[in-house]
């Protein structure tokens, strides 16, 4: 069911995203908004897909990934809306101008410095331990036994 | 890559460039005879014999990832319209994640269960359709040869840079070099000189860094310098607009799914449980190396605008020009020798990718094996190098056509049926062929339609943005409409694999 949903929206991201090149034909104001919204909403639930096991995600992920969703979505939209201010003495931020900091900040900085300590503080309990790593092989060795052939010379 | 091909590079013949990139070549050299001497069989030639660790295979997939383009074309191309150009390394954050979570784990434990040594077997195996194979491997191999000639004209444009030697010399020395190593020990001579050439990439890109914030003063100097002549240039979507700078966020961020330059990395590793490190590895590696992409085309605005530098016959010049101008020769050697690292690394990764499409994909299709694999391997390693190095030589403008949509077909024919299909049990034979079939048909038909202006695209799309999105919409719908069949086309270790 949770895999279904998540599936659901992964395509849903991808007609956003083909509704924002549609709209692109012909000069819409909302096709950036759906683009940035499309592309931010199809990554993460990639991931979100890609980290379901056994129909779960680790509940610590579902906050990553959704958090991480509204916060690239709002970096991108934020700058969408604000009035264009980079002129001579616009403002910065960290020596950036302001909307292009809150982008670099959303969509670069910020996920470098979640999503690998996510990935790595996860990784045994929702992505691969020992032991799984020891059944999936015990299971492949079974499989070509029944098969009548050898398992592959690294699952050892 | 268009802004790679336009490059013509001032003469860089200093007697310490020289030097620098003498030494940097003759370290390669004593790499790969290393490496040859293990490289045995087939296992060797393509997937380093599976027994590569995480440092290295991080590194190996950040310089084979980060081609020329990084060092010379990227930066002209953020100094000619500003952040918009950034976001093609934006996405790096983002799309080293999502590849981990969708693919490191599964790959690697595909290749394992089935002794795998290529992307395509990968889409063989999860639909167990020879067709399928074949049809990746076909959109891999136009590909390549495109991203190749496009590459080796960029590395003879260096090497006649530093040696004087002439672009068509250039173009087969660089040729010949690469070659030497790729054919004698294949991917796995190509992973070693792959670290070296990676540590040189991002150590002289941190060097240019440095370089770079002290010449034009500070952030905020450079920033108040370019806001008071160019409103738009460091705005968040540079001069080119949002749809431009969306556009290459969704292409380069779900399209990196697709390179098999890259992910076929996933196969090597020797330990599956070593990519608990693999994406801060990654990401660091990454964020060292694509720093002087932005560096160098926002300060040589800067320096441009405020009068230090003269401005740009062309915007490729933006690194040579500003290496020569602000930073000391030995770091201008250092980053000189970075490129063609990168470079080499880049072709390295795709003769092996495209050798092992003819040898070991296309034979599958037609129902045959062929003996001797590492013998082809190496006999098709040539032939595709040599036509490479042909098409970068004669076909002009051409090379640049091919190397465009490169990324656009590897993007549209690999990434639904392989990353969509290994995480949806529903995902079907029909569902991945019909997405293929899009991807290359698209990519091939309207890229040309749309470089000869005889289709006209609206600012800032491309057709490898509208090829991918076709492609997976295909995917989705044809998975859907012939979804009955989905459970009898996935082998129970496949489904194993997708369920750990």
């Amino acid at each position: 069911m949770l895999k279904s949903t998540i599936l659901g929206v992964v395509f849903l991201s991808f007609l956003v995203i083909a509704a924002g090149y549609a709209g692109s034909f012909f000069d819409a104001g909302w096709a950036p908004w759906c683009l940035a919204i499309g592309t931010c909403a199809a990554l993460t639930s990639l991931m979100a897909l890609g980290a379901v096991r056994r129909g779960h995600i680790t509940p610590v992920l579902r906050w990553v990934f959704a958090g991480m969703f509204v916060f690239c979505t709002c970096c991108f939209c934020i700058p969408l809306a604000m009035p264009a201010n980079e002129g001579a003495g616009g403002p910065l931020l960290f020596g950036f101008p302001l909307r292009s900091t809150i982008v670099l900040l959303g969509v670069a900085v910020v996920p470098i410095l979640v999503f690998p300590f996510a990935w790595a503080l996860t990784f045994d309990s929702a992505m691969l331990s020992e032991e799984d790593l020891r059944r999936l092989r015990e299971a492949q060795a079974a499989m070509a036994r029944e098969k009548g052939g050898a398992p592959d010379a690294r699952a050892k | 890559m268009r802004f790679l091909l336009q490059a013509s590079l001032p003469r860089l013949t200093e007697p310490l460039i020289i030097a620098i990139s003498l030494l940097y070549f003759a370290v390669v050299a004593v790499i790969a005879t290393w490496a040859t001497r293990k490289t045995k069989t087939e296992r060797d030639f393509f997937v380093a014999g599976a027994g590569v660790g995480v440092w290295t295979m991080a590194i190996a997939k950040m310089a084979s990832s980060l081609s020329g383009f990084s060092f010379v074309g990227g930066p002209g191309l953020v100094y000619t319209i500003g952040l918009a150009g950034v976001f093609i390394i934006l996405p790096g954050a983002l799309s080293n994640a999502l590849g981990a979570w969708v693919l490191a784990k599964k790959l690697r434990l595909l290749g394992e269960a089935r002794g795998l040594l290529t992307v395509p077997a990968a889409i063989g195996a999860r639909y167990r359709s020879p067709a399928a194979q074949g049809l990746a491997a076909v959109g891999i191999l136009i590909a390549v040869i495109g991203y190749m000639a496009t590459n080796l004209l960029a590395l003879g444009i260096v090497i006649d840079a530093i040696f004087g030697t002439g672009l068509a010399p250039g173009i087969w020395i660089g040729t010949g070099i690469i070659l030497a190593y790729s054919v004698a020990g294949g991917i796995l001579a190509g992973i070693y000189t792959d670290v070296f050439q990676g540590s040189i990439m991002a150590l002289s890109s941190l060097m240019v860094v440095a370089f770079a914030l002290k010449a034009g003063g500070g952030l905020t100097h450079i920033s108040h310098t370019i806001m008071a002549a160019d409103a738009k240039f460091l705005g968040p979507w540079g001069s080119a607009g949002p749809i431009t700078a969306l556009s290459f966020f969704f292409v380069f961020s779900v399209g990196s799914l697709g390179q098999p330059n890259v992910i076929h990395k996933f196969y090597m590793l020797k330990n599956p449980r070593q990519l608990k490190w693999y994406l801060l590895l990654m990401s660091v590696a990454m964020i060292m190396a694509q720093l002087i992409y932005i560096a160098i085309g926002v300060v040589t605005k800067a320096l441009v605008t405020n009068g230090s530098m003269a401005a740009l016959a062309k915007a490729d010049q933006a690194t040579p020009m500003f290496l020569l101008h602000s930073a000391p020769v030995v770091v201008a050697g250092l980053v000189f020798s970075g490129v063609a690292a990168a470079i080499m690394a880049t072709v390295n990764s795709f003769m092996n990718a495209g050798a092992a499409a003819l040898t070991l994909d296309l034979p599958v299709a037609f129902g045959k094996k062929l003996h001797n694999e590492l013998r082809w391997g190496r006999i098709t390693t040539v032939v595709l190098a040599v036509i490479a190095a042909g098409v970068a030589q004669v076909s002009g403008t051409l090379v640049a056509f091919l190397g465009i949509f490169g990324w656009g077909m590897f993007a549209s024919t690999i990434t639904p049926a392989l990353a969509l299909g290994l995480n949806w049990h529903g995902a079907t034979r029909a569902g991945a062929v019909a997405s293929i079939c899009t991807g290359i048909g698209l990519t091939l038909v309207g890229g040309t339609l749309a470089y000869f202006r005889i289709i006209r695209l609206p600012t800032g799309v491309d057709m490898a943005s509208l090829s991918l999105i076709t492609s997976i919409i295909v995917f989705f719908v044809v998975s859907w409409l012939t979804r009955a069949h989905a459970a009898d086309q996935l082998d129970a270790d496949i489904q194993l694999v997708m369920e750990t």
